[in-house]
């Protein structure tokens, strides 16, 4: 089973989008493991009783559909130059601690992305999850595309005509 | 004003407890000042200088309510 790291920002487009009702992140829950690092969890937490979003997470984590991993954030340099949030941080900690034990880390923040992809970290786009998980067989191309019409508000224009045209040619490199 | 509703709302659920924020002028410098720091903040993430779990934490809320106080305010919630 495929397993990805998300942070918080991730984790907010896979609660807060819903497909036919059903929201996106009890989609793919059951499709992949999705883990955590321990400040976005207590984010979750300390928010779930005031946002519905919130609180489908924190029932998919009391369910342990969602896993939860300690991580310890020491006095990293080189993170602490970036304007990171503390959850941002300690999912990159998280990813360079799991190593091959991880398969990729998903945030829809530009600057967490490109620090993470410096990191030579396995990064991708919640988008790009989706694709992923069509490309390995754990979700149809159908659910896929509602799934990312569904998320449509959250991202640029670009971004979902590429995605919806990577689902429909079954390949990534399209240029128009 | 109504564009700062959203921000006084945040406030008041935030640190309702607290005497300073029965006298009208405290709070409402309260809430320019939180305004102002939100844009400050708000034009570095768009930027991609700042992340908006950062943003959040500046503005002592977590990451689900910065996302829900920039919709409520009409504000980009993504930076890609």
């Amino acid at each position: 089973m495929l397993r990805f790291i998300v942070d918080t920002n991730a984790l907010i487009t896979a609660c807060k989008f819903s497909v036919r009702g059903v929201p996106v992140i009890k989609l793919i829950a059951g499709t992949c493991k999705l883990i955590i690092s321990t400040s976005v969890h207590d984010e979750v937490v300390s928010t779930g009783d005031k946002y519905p979003d919130a609180l489908v997470a924190k029932e998919l984590i009391e369910d342990g559909k969602i896993e939860v991993r300690g991580v310890e954030l020491g006095d990293h340099d080189i993170l602490n130059r970036y304007k990171l949030g503390k959850g941002e941080k300690e999912s990159i900690v998280l990813a360079v601690e799991m190593n091959e034990n991880v398969d990729f880390i998903v945030t829809d923040d530009r600057l967490a992305y490109i620090v993470m992809t410096r990191m030579d970290l396995n990064t991708m786009l919640f988008l790009d999850l989706i694709v992923t998980l069509v490309e390995r067989g754990m979700l149809t191309r159908a659910v896929a595309n509602a799934i990312v019409k569904a998320v449509e508000p959250r991202y640029p224009e670009g971004f979902i005509y590429h995605t919806l045209k990577i689902l429909e040619k079954g390949a990534r490199r399209w240029l128009s | 004003m109504a564009e700062l509703k959203a921000v006084r709302d945040l406030i008041r659920a935030k640190y309702s407890g607290l005497k300073a924020l029965e006298s009208p002028i405290v709070s409402e410098f309260l809430v320019r000042g939180f305004d102002q720091k939100l844009m400050e903040l708000y034009e570095d993430f768009v930027r991609g200088e700042c992340s908006l779990g950062y943003l959040a934490e500046q503005l002592g809320i977590t990451t689900w309510e910065a996302y829900e106080l920039l919709e409520q305010k009409g504000l980009r919630t993504s930076n890609l």
